[in-house]
């Protein structure tokens, strides 16, 4: 693992240890960070069967791609989300 | 298909583009002409960078088996497109091209639906991603393999344009294409207002999306065609070469890039039952709504 994927991670740990001690107002950016391993690892029908020969998981592993706080709208929408 | 039930304002421009429409937001409505000429000009160059459809695009003439030089701006592209594959494993691969040609999606979706009949060739797994090797401006897609880079180059487009568009202008941006939306500058006081939903009869929330903030929301609903009697849809799993099974009807995904969270939207349709772990683990604000219409929401604000 990258030392940027591990400083994101353990930044990402530091978090979910915040909400639950209730230091953040939203437990919104907690993560799973010790489920991790373990899902990608089992992987379960998707990972292990997706994984072409020599596919290496260890890109999928570390990637924890930042994300904004989302909160409740409260007034007329601007755009859309939906399939496309 | 997304039903965009939201008006044209002033502060709005919304045209067709990609067999969806796009949706232009400003902060100040005044440069909203200025704005769509930027964006309208990257747009036809990313189209004709990588569409499958256009076969004079520059994806169509790499397609050849060979060492090829390509654009900055496929090269671009691609490597998102790589990028994407690796860090989900391959679940958004982008050589389920000839898969989703296979099944009859090898045109325009307008001109899809307007086909008498669709005859389905045979069903095979996608190539693979790893197939397809990126070393500079030098792409080799091996003899056979078409790629599709749908999955990523239109929210790559999405945040190339917001930026462009915030960098020149000096505005709050959102720029909307189809369900990829990515935002840029400074937005709104409580953030950009986003109605979340797909289909007319799918529960729709609004949720407020911080200015620098992307959502996408991928779909078993859109795109979808009828071929040999079997509908499809345009979400391929390749590892068996055909679209994913409805567990899902939705999946929408926030991320600070918009190339973030159609990677992870996507991936998690591929997912399926795994989806929601998946996304937990990287700790994505997700709402993933199945197909009997309950709503299960990740770091995401209750409706």
């Amino acid at each position: 693992m990258r030392t940027a994927d591990r400083a994101r991670r353990a930044a990402r740990a530091l978090t979910a240890a915040l909400a639950a001690a209730g230091l953040l107002g939203t437990a919104g950016v907690a993560v799973a960070a010790a489920n991790q391993d373990a899902l990608t690892a089992g992987a379960g029908p998707g990972t292990a069967a997706q994984a072409q020969d020599g596919d290496d998981d260890s890109a999928e592993e570390g990637w924890l791609p930042s994300a904004p706080q989302i909160f409740g709208g409260f007034a007329a929408p601007h755009a859309q989300t939906g399939g496309s | 298909m997304m039903v965009d039930r939201l008006p044209t304002s002033d502060s709005a421009s919304v045209w067709p583009v990609w067999g969806t429409s796009a949706r232009l937001v400003l902060t100040e409505p005044g440069l909203l002409p200025a704005a769509r000429v930027l964006v309208d000009k990257e747009l036809s160059a990313v189209e004709h960078a990588c569409s499958r459809f256009l076969p004079d695009s520059e994806i169509r003439r790499a397609e050849a088996g060979v060492v090829v030089r390509i654009s900055p701006l496929l090269r671009e592209l691609v490597a998102t497109a790589l990028l994407a594959a690796e860090r989900t494993a391959g679940a958004v691969d982008p050589t389920v091209g000839g898969c989703l040609d296979r099944l009859g999606y090898d045109r325009d979706l307008r001109l899809v639906l307007a086909r008498d009949r669709i005859v389905t060739a045979e069903i095979v797994p996608a190539p693979g991603w790893r197939s397809v090797q990126l070393d500079g401006d030098r792409l080799t897609v091996p003899s056979g393999v078409r790629l599709d880079l749908g999955a990523t180059a239109k929210a790559w487009a999405a945040d190339r344009c917001a930026h462009l568009v915030a960098d020149r202008l000096h505005c709050g941006v959102l720029v909307a294409l189809g369900g990829d939306i990515a935002t840029a500058g400074g937005g709104p006081l409580h953030g950009w207002q986003v109605l979340v939903q797909d289909m007319p009869e799918d529960p729709a929330e609004v949720v407020s999306l911080p200015s620098g903030g992307a959502v996408a929301t991928s779909s078993t609903r859109s795109r979808r065609w009828t071929a040999d009697g079997a509908t499809h849809h345009h979400v391929v799993d390749p590892r068996v070469g055909q679209p994913v099974p409805g567990h899902w009807r939705s999946i929408t995904v926030a991320a600070d890039t918009c190339v973030d969270a159609n990677t992870m939207s996507t991936a998690a349709l591929v997912r399926g039952a795994m989806a929601v772990d998946w996304l937990r683990a990287r700790g994505a604000p997700a709402r993933l709504l199945d197909q009997d219409g309950r709503v299960t929401r990740l770091y995401w604000p209750a409706a």
